[in-house]
């Protein structure tokens, strides 16, 4: 065997059970009311009763997180998609269902992109981010708008609640320098207003020139480059309010994103010319409410989105040599849900989202297409000691209109999803099983840019069946207090194992063909993946004052074509999907400096449908490491960070012929008062 | 103690190394394989017509280095091949038996590039660039010595009665209906001057022409209400409408035509006489469905034997796959051969 994942894998597995034991038999207690070693019980990587996982970003250092798709591909069953740089689009696919299946949510409210059915995660920085967590199939609870249901993951991004000590005021001043001219600032106010009320406003900006170097490889040629045209500059700035007055708790928030980017495109032999640059410019406003009665609650929200493209392109074969391609889309959104504790154990909630979206753009065959979308969902909680079962039934409805032509047929379904867990022990052992039957409606672009009867697409289909268990040992005092007990006198403050084995299956999928300088799309393809995956962490004390911190994520993926058996292609595992990959950190903090490592794999897998060593993309090795401390200041407190981001100078290529960046350094300086 | 542990950790990565085999003999043709769009994959296959073996990745095996991306034409020359690379932006000049590189014709940036088609004729090889120029070539310095405007996105280019006949496709221009692709340039070899525009249907792409001066374009229409259709060009400009396809070659005094339309049901086959116009055939191939091409791409007949070669991707819907060349001969399935993504053209 040539890639030796298996035993790599094992070691990153085994090992955090091995320092276990060791700690275990180590018969020195451990004192756990020491200030200076924090162990915050809020990171929930590891799934318990259901497949859901959250990443603190407080510990974004301990885990040596750099940026945000960085976070989320430290996910069990997440595959992180870079076109490479800072500028490059990078999207989500969770357990080989594609990114499209992915929904978003900032603060609780979806956001969309009616046009292209997938967010750019490039355009989130972790600064303002308290926390992300992936639902795959079901949400977590039954007390969420209808759009939750909706999809078959979802990422749910949280922004930092108003955080007040004795002070009435809150504020985060940072900036972060790297390689290849990387300068990102950022700020951030909070002020009490009254006892309960709150404003917050942040701001970013971000700027990096790109053209880094790496290798080309051309059979046996290899070549240094540069990755010229990649420079990008963005920023983001927000306004939120959190208001609360009697048993209702209201936010509301307005957001303005715009970015500029060159795009390099792929790497093409022998040409480097490129000259495609894309403006993006999103805002929204949203506001949401939470009424707590004494078994009832309300949920409200109401949202615009405002999103503009401007791409651009220059060259001879262009019509006056270049070519100028605007889209507009707007959105509309409207949420609510009702949940009811019958008795303490049973509880109901009916959810209903509508939305509005419209697309305008200049390209010569806009139809100004619109789409009404209305979901309800209806689902029950049951939930004693042992037993946690949710059951949705999500009604989903949609009406399209175009202004020039036919619009395509409404279609409405129905889907059903449940899922289980039990608790067999006092101990926090569980065992999981759920099932989704969901679907994702074709995209604007899909539907409407070409002239070849797309408009006739079906949903693309998903099913989703998963069964898995955790076994958690945890000893912090503040949660989970019940579950602590093997614990009170070893040196491990907690342990967390997690295993999951799912089946999904993706029927009608929708297939781009290229023809000519168009693209024809099509519902061809029926797509089945088994997978594994499991996680693994623990905190331990190495002695009182200092501390090791171990993940592990590994992810085993079959994910084959099955559409056609007389094809030669029949059975072969689809792009850009390894059998094998994971990840790993270790951090040891102290009263020195922390540091912290991680170490990212992933196996061989193929850039085309075929599997044939043509196509075929090297497996490879990413390390990375930061240093970070944290100085307490009477007035302020001051962060510190450096990040050696693939310290190996490793070239590798997530997506073929976009190569990522060797080695690369970030420096930040935060400060908080 | 595991942070020394996960960094002693270390990875190895290997390929099986298959050894790249290059052939070469007098019953070998070459192959053209396209590729995808993007994915640097333009290949040439080779194929022992006798012994019916294949071989893959032939330029790679010359040349270490792959041939880039979208090959669209190739073209056996003087002892030479030439091959236009459309996204690369280069054209190859390999030797004819060895495939050994010669020269790599790259464009300066500024200047009219993209080659798409390939002609020859008294020591010069012509070029059209999709930049909107033909350019003429020197088979003796291996440069480019003249190159002359066409208008928009030209496509395919053939040479008959001393002039060059180029498509005028204005391809780039779908949003405003292809309106500048509407003729056919007949440029002069003598003067390397435009001779004439000859008015065809819209968004002409493709071009032959036979033993007699006849010369016949296929336009693509607008992949919608009007469909590709064949026209046929006399020495004195006239042109007539022959019938409906996608794919064409020439033999003798028979061309050859495919009609592959997206979303059609079926394939034709069909042959016309090229002095008349006149359906000659209405299948000239026919075999079991295994024998047939599913989604053609390209079509030539062997002038050694009069066998037809035609291309085909994997599947209808296959875009990216390795793909067949199937052989017929007098009309009946002969051979199928694996080749690379998109066979687009074969030199024998």
């Amino acid at each position: 065997m040539c890639f030796n994942f298996k035993t790599i894998f094992s070691i990153l597995l085994w090992l955090a059970p091995v320092v276990v034991y060791g700690g275990q038999s180590d018969s020195i207690s451990f004192d756990s009311n020491l200030n200076e070693v924090v162990v915050d019980g809020a990171n929930k990587l590891i799934p318990t009763n259901t497949t859901s996982q959250t990443i603190n970003l407080k510990d974004s250092e301990r885990l040596a997180i750099h940026d945000f798709s960085d976070a989320v591909r430290r996910m069990a069953g997440t595959e992180v998609k870079d076109y490479g740089g800072v500028g490059g689009l990078k999207t989500v696919s969770v357990r080989g269902l594609g990114s499209k299946h992915t929904a978003v949510c900032y603060d609780g409210i979806p956001v969309t992109d009616c046009q292209n059915g997938q967010v750019d995660l490039g355009r989130f920085s972790l600064d303002q981010l308290d926390n992300i967590s992936l639902y795959i199939g079901e949400p977590d609870n039954i007390d969420c708008f209808a759009s939750y249901f909706a999809s078959a993951s979802m990422l749910n991004l949280l922004t930092y609640p108003p955080f007040y000590t004795d002070k009435n005021y809150h504020a985060v001043a940072k900036i972060t320098c790297g390689s290849f001219g990387l300068v990102n600032p950022f700020l951030s106010f909070d002020h009490k207003v009254g006892k309960e009320n709150s404003i917050s406003a942040s701001a970013d900006f971000m700027r990096a020139d790109g053209n880094y170097p790496y290798t080309l490889t051309n059979g046996n040629l290899k070549t240094e480059e540069i990755r010229e045209h990649s420079a990008a500059a963005s920023g983001h700035g927000e306004l939120s309010g959190n208001f609360k007055f009697g048993k209702t708790q209201l936010n509301a928030k307005t957001y303005y994103y715009l970015s500029d980017r060159e795009l390099p495109g792929g790497v093409i032999f022998y040409n480097t010319l490129s000259n495609e640059t894309l403006k993006d410019k999103n805002a929204f406003a949203q506001v949401s409410s939470r009424t707590d009665w004494k078994k009832t609650m309300l949920k409200l929200c109401g949202k615009f989105n405002w999103n503009a493209s401007y791409y651009h392109d220059e060259a001879m074969k262009y019509p006056n040599g270049v070519l100028d391609n605007r889209y507009f889309q707007r959105e509309w959104y409207g949420g609510a849900v009702v949940r009811h504790m019958f008795t303490e154990k049973f509880s109901m909630a009916n959810a209903t989202d509508y939305r509005f979206n419209s697309f305008n753009s200049n390209i010569y065959d806009c139809v100004f297409p619109q789409r009404h979308t209305v979901l309800d969902a209806l689902s029950g909680k049951f939930e004693n000691k042992r037993v946690t079962a949710t059951a949705t039934l999500l009604g989903s409805f949609f009406f399209n209109q175009v202004e020039i032509g036919d619009a395509p047929k409404n279609h409405q379904h129905l889907s059903p999803s449940v899922a289980v867990s039990y608790k067999p022990f006092d101990k926090s052992f569980y065992i999981r099983a759920s099932y989704k039957d969901i679907f994702r409606m074709p995209t604007f672009n899909e539907l409407y840019f070409n002239s070849f009867g797309a408009r006739t697409l079906e949903p693309e289909k998903t099913r989703q069946f998963n069964v898995g268990a955790t076994y958690q040992l945890l000893k912090n005092s503040y949660q989970e207090t019940s579950d602590g007990e093997g614990l009170k006198h070893s040196r491990i403050k907690s342990f967390s194992i997690s295993a999951d084995y799912y089946f999904n299956q993706v029927d009608d999928k929708i297939v781009y063909i290229p023809k000519m300088f168009v693209w024809s799309i099509v519902n061809m393809g029926y797509v089945e993946i088994k997978g594994l995956d499991l996680v693994t962490n623990m905190d331990f004390a190495t002695s009182e004052r200092t501390s090791l911190f171990f993940t592990a994520k590994y992810a085993y993926q079959n994910a084959v074509d099955l559409t056609n058996p007389k094809s030669d292609i029949y059975g072969h595992q689809i792009p850009y999907t390894p059998k094998h990959s994971g990840n790993g950190s270790v951090a040891f903090e102290n009263p020195i400096v922390n540091i912290s490592y991680n170490i990212n794999a992933v196996g061989r897998r193929y850039s085309l449908p075929q599997n044939i060593k043509a196509n075929g993309m090297d497996a490879y090795v990413e390390h990375s490491a930061s240093l970070y401390k944290k100085l307490d200041f009477k007035r302020f407190d001051m962060n510190l960070r450096g990040d050696v981001i693939n310290f190996t100078d490793k070239q590798y290529e997530v997506v073929k012929f976009y190569p990522m960046p060797r080695r690369s350094y970030k420096a930040s300086v935060e400060f908080k008062f | 103690m595991a942070l020394v542990m996960m960094g002693a950790v270390s990875f190895t990565a290997c390929d099986d190394e298959d050894e790249l085999s290059q052939v070469s003999n007098k019953d070998v043709v070459y192959v053209l394989n396209e590729g995808k769009m993007g994915s640097n994959n333009t290949s040439v296959s080779a194929l022992d017509l006798k012994s019916g073996e294949n071989y893959y990745y032939q330029f790679m095996a010359a040349n270490g280095r792959g041939l880039g991306d979208t090959g669209q034409d190739m073209l056996r020359y003087g002892g030479k091949i030439y091959i236009a690379v459309y996204g690369s932006n280069t054209i190859e000049i390999v030797d004819g038996t060895s495939l050994k590189s010669i020269k790599t014709i790259q464009t300066e940036a500024g200047k009219p590039g993209s080659p798409r088609s390939l002609a020859a004729d008294k020591g010069k090889v012509y070029v059209s660039l999709y930049d909107g120029y033909v350019a003429k070539l020197d088979t003796a310095s291996l440069a480019i010595e003249d190159s002359i405007a066409v208008g928009p996105n030209p496509e395919e280019i053939t040479i008959a009665n001393g002039n060059l006949y180029v498509t005028v496709s204005d391809g780039m221009n779908y949003a405003a209906g292809y309106e500048n692709g509407k003729y056919v340039s007949k440029i002069a070899l003598d003067s390397f001057k435009v001779a004439s525009k000859i008015d065809v249907l819209v968004n002409p792409t493709k071009i032959t022409s036979d033993k007699d001066g006849n010369v016949f374009v296929i336009s693509m229409g607008n992949y919608g209400d009007i469909p590709a259709t064949i026209q046929k060009i006399t020495k004195d400009d006239s042109v007539s409408v022959v019938g409906n396809a996608t794919i064409m070659a020439c033999n003798e005094n028979t061309l050859y035509t495919i009609n592959a339309p997206w979303g059609a049901s079926s394939i034709d086959f069909v042959s016309f006489n090229t002095k008349t116009g006149v359906k000659e055939n209405s299948s000239f191939i026919s075999g079991s469905e295994d024998e047939l091409p599913s989604n053609p791409t390209s079509i030539s007949v062997n002038p050694k034997n009069g066998n037809i070669m035609i291309g085909s991707y994997l599947t209808a819907g296959d875009y990216s796959s390795n793909g067949y060349v199937f052989e017929y001969a007098d009309g009946a399935f002969k051979a199928k051969y694996n080749v690379g993504v998109g066979p687009r053209k074969i030199v024998y």
